[in-house]
């Protein structure tokens, strides 16, 4: 199936498309600013209040010259920084795909990789056999830390993007902690208006942090561990929400994967969710059916994705096939700053 | 301010006004949080206290998204924001200057520092505040804000509309739980005073750790009726 055209400005667009889709019915057109009257007001919407990292770092293993991507956040609470897994990189401007890259270089235990100014990252261990996924510590004898991994970093950049991103074109209105390597886009082309229209017909919001790790590493063996296990924190206010909700039947909208990954990871057999900072190990696929969500807002990305795959736990591949056909037929825009679905869960 | 233990922000917090509201909000058991250009060398005693900095220029645009997603690393969400930072203008040993002699450029940093940069944190930081429908911002004023004075043009400008953005905020959310407040302390004896007026009266005005333990036993009001407070409007109540 010949991919959407992807968007290729960053910028919120008020004239969004939003397809709904839903049982066996055709999947139905509204414009992405209609999604208050299309939820109800016993709704509960759930969104990643995660922030976006800079994460793509250039640096230097004495005279050669590295790249790598933050991939994963291993800090146990958001404020500590220190610690990442990475991947290395294979040189090249962004406007190069990442998987069109050459193999980026092959770290040992113990380089030191040094990024200008006093920030410097130290291989601690080899996450994987080729020497591409690594856990780091960054350090330096300055105090803020956080402070030089923003000067250092710079967005990953998308290759379908006209423009170069700033760190503000990466964030959502809900950014909050800074934990995600790679933006919740679906909350991308909500605004405050939008938000305050659900808040006033009486929908429920809650955020919960979802350290949105890499999507991609252009290595196809790497690609095979997505996603890595990723830390989600959630309040007791909102998983006390999300539970009154579930115990009246009302319906739990995610605004993006994130979300959507961070309170099926805290759903226990018996259904409760649970509270507190915990890692993500569930993987939400053709074989399993989400057991808090009932529907999920995201962006359009095409078979044979990770996020398509996620898609499948709610909804028939035949349905997503579909679905994704109309888009196609509807010219909808794909990928990150493109049009949006919302998905509702058969099950 | 209520007994229960909230997240503050202060910005601007090295010194004067700012310093001594973060030092008695922490020493009453708040976790506080203070934004300024030299938070990377912390006043002893804000560190002693508990107070956790951050280093910043509110008025650079580059830096914001970092600084809050700083600010929300460490405190997860936000109760009470105080936008507290601003500067004069003009020189340091010049800082007030007639508005025929006071530079484009001049003029641009004193509204990127005292407009825009509490505009563009508190867009940032109002997310959580929002969503709990619970919050107060407090900026910071002067009575240049209403009063003309000769020299102190570009402060005096940026107050002025800083106080409005503070009821066109309040306009668009006072439904949602969050409280905006403009607030002139009134004078005090403050090394930003002293550069503005040097042969004031230093003896006859208020000290800044008496104008913050006032101002946070006004601000423990659970409600306000209005938005901005004159000097002697906060202290009568």
């Amino acid at each position: 199936m010949k991919p959407l055209q992807p968007a290729t400005r960053s910028t919120r667009r008020n004239d969004a498309k939003l397809l709904v889709v839903e049982n066996e019915g055709k999947p139905r057109h509204f414009q992405l600013k209609e999604l208050p009257q299309i939820l109800s007001a016993d709704d509960l919407v759930v969104v990643n209040d995660a922030a976006t990292m800079p994460s793509r770092l250039i640096g230097k293993i004495g005279n050669q010259c590295v790249e790598i991507r933050l991939a994963l956040h291993l800090g146990d609470q958001p404020k500590n920084v220190s610690h990442w897994l990475a991947v290395s990189i294979g040189l090249g401007d962004y406007n190069t795909p990442t998987e069109d890259r050459l193999p980026g270089y092959a770290f040992q235990v113990g380089d030191c990789i040094e990024f200008g100014g006093t920030l410097k990252a130290i291989v601690k261990n080899i996450a994987h056999i080729n020497g591409r996924l690594i856990e780091i510590e960054f350090c330096s004898p300055k105090r803020n830390l956080f402070q030089q991994i923003y000067e250092a970093g710079n967005p990953i950049q998308y290759s379908y993007l006209e423009e170069r991103l700033e760190d503000w074109d990466q964030q959502t209105i809900f950014s909050g902690p800074a934990v995600a390597v790679e933006p919740p886009s679906s909350g991308f082309h909500l605004d405050w208006a939008m938000v305050l229209e659900m808040k006033k017909i009486g929908i429920q919001i809650v955020t919960v942090t979802h350290a949105t790790g890499l999507s991609t590493t252009g290595d196809k063996q790497l690609d095979l561990l997505l996603p890595l296990p990723e830390l989600s924190i959630i309040s007791k206010d909102a998983a006390e929400a999300i539970n009154g909700a579930k115990a009246n039947g009302r319906r739990i909208i995610a605004i993006g994967t994130g979300a959507s990954r961070a309170v099926e990871a805290a759903t226990l057999t018996d259904g409760r969710v649970i509270h507190g900072s915990m890692t993500s190990l569930v993987k939400l696929n053709s074989n399993s059916r989400p057991q808090t969500i009932t529907a999920l807002l995201s962006g359009l990305h095409e078979e044979g994705t990770s996020h398509w795959s996620l898609l499948e736990s709610f909804i028939s591949t035949e349905q997503l096939r579909k679905a994704y056909k109309e888009a196609q037929r509807e010219k909808y825009l794909g990928h990150e700053y493109g049009d949006l679905e919302l998905v509702f869960s058969q099950s | 301010m209520n007994i229960q233990a909230q997240n503050i922000v202060i910005t601007g917090a090295n010194s004067g006004l700012g310093k001594s509201l973060a030092l008695q909000a922490a020493n009453a058991g708040h976790r506080v949080v203070v934004i300024s250009r030299s938070a990377g060398q912390l006043n002893k005693d804000l560190l002693a206290a508990g107070v956790i900095g951050i280093s910043g220029d509110l008025s650079n645009k580059h830096e914001i998204v970092r600084i809050s997603a700083e600010v929300l690393s460490e405190l997860g969400q936000i109760d009470v924001l105080i936008n507290n930072a601003s500067q004069l203008g003009g020189s340091g040993k010049q800082p007030l200057q007639l508005l025929l002699d006071t530079d484009c450029e001049v003029f641009e940093e004193v509204l990127a520092t005292n407009l825009l940069g509490p505009f563009r944190l508190t867009k940032r930081l109002l997310s959580s505040m929002i969503l709990k429908k619970r919050g107060r911002v407090i900026n910071i004023s002067s009575d240049a804000a209403v009063s003309a004075y000769e020299t102190w043009g570009a402060y005096s400008i940026s107050k002025t509309a800083t106080d409005h953005m503070t009821r066109i905020w309040n306009e668009e959310l006072k439904d949602y739980g969050i409280q905006f407040l403009a607030i002139d302390p009134g004078d005090m004896n403050t090394a930003m005073y002293r550069a503005a007026i040097p042969d004031a009266d230093f003896d006859a005005l208020y000290q800044p750790e008496d104008v913050a333990r006032d101002l946070w036993a006004f601000l423990s009001h659970d409600h306000f009726e209005q938005v901005r407070f004159t000097a002697s409007q906060w202290r009568a109540l």
